[in-house]
């Protein structure tokens, strides 16, 4: 499975949405609140084996799901970060 | 048939000492609230004008204890608490509102800024057993219910601390803490309004 399969999963299966863009934001679509962000850091943290930082909890790395599957790529290659 | 003419109007008058009531009680349970917190800071150097307790609050100041103009201090299952011992500085800024049983603790030097609200069961205490070290809590700060702050924690302008949270670590300006220990995330990333 794709990372971007894992997170689309992980996101339907634990947040009870349905259909959603791979460019629709997570916040204003409603998707994702608060505490619900947070888990999604958990999740990425744990199955991908990375560490994020405070500072790169934004929009610019997580508020849609191209956007984090993109994070998740640059942050396994250690490339350098938005934020 | 003209005698019974004045009973028509009954309900209009009625509702007028309603509206008259709803007026007016407000602002007599505010002074009422004025009145008890002025007793109840009896013991603090500076105490702005328009402060308003409107519950039990228990007071220990042998410190320096400077509280803001327009406070409001919400009463409820359990009084809120404000102790401030001898040498430590305490000070709350303007239009700040505490909901009920929140426990402010200076040894050293607690600092609240200006248009915060505080929640329900918030601890803010600078001494932890281990060290002592000032907390600062800026402006237009929002600490939501059972949240702890930790000593040498400064909390920055506009920022959430999440309900239950224990914040061990400085939160930037327009920040959302969260989590045991908390973690810090921009609110862009989870509020529509910033407020910033």
């Amino acid at each position: 499975m794709s990372i971007r399969e894992r997170i689309r999963t992980f996101i339907v299966d634990t947040f009870f949405v349905d259909e959603f863009g791979d460019d629709d934001s997570f916040l204003r679509k409603g998707l994702i609140d608060s505490t619900g962000m947070m888990e999604l850091v958990a999740f990425l943290e744990q199955d991908f084996g990375i560490k994020l930082e405070d500072k790169e909890l934004v929009p610019e790395n997580l508020d849609s799901l191209t956007r984090v599957v993109a994070f998740v790529e640059r942050k396994q290659q250690r490339l350098p970060q938005v934020g | 048939m003209t005698s019974r003419m004045p009973f028509v109007r009954v309900p209009a008058v009625v509702a007028q000492l309603e509206a008259l009531r709803k007026s007016v009680e407000p602002r007599a349970q505010r002074a009422v609230a004025m009145v008890r917190a002025r007793w109840l800071f009896r013991a603090v150097q500076s105490v702005g004008h328009n402060v308003a307790a409107y519950g039990p609050i228990s007071v220990h100041n042998a410190g320096e204890m400077v509280l803001g103009d327009r406070l409001t201090f919400v009463g409820g299952m359990l009084p809120s608490s404000l102790v401030c011992h001898p040498g430590a500085r305490l000070s709350i800024g303007e239009e700040t509102q505490f909901n009920y049983g929140v426990s402010l603790e200076a040894w050293k030097s607690v600092s609240v800024g200006a248009r915060c609200m505080f929640a329900s069961f918030i601890r803010v205490g600078d001494r932890d057993g281990h060290h002592t070290a000032p907390i600062v809590i800026e402006d237009d700060v929002w600490v939501a219910h059972g949240a702890i702050i930790m000593p040498g924690v400064r909390v920055g302008a506009r920022s959430v601390v999440a309900a239950g949270s224990i914040v061990t670590q400085d939160v930037p300006p327009d920040t959302l803490a969260m989590g045991n220990p908390a973690r810090n995330m921009s609110l862009e990333l989870v509020a529509r309004d910033t407020g910033s």
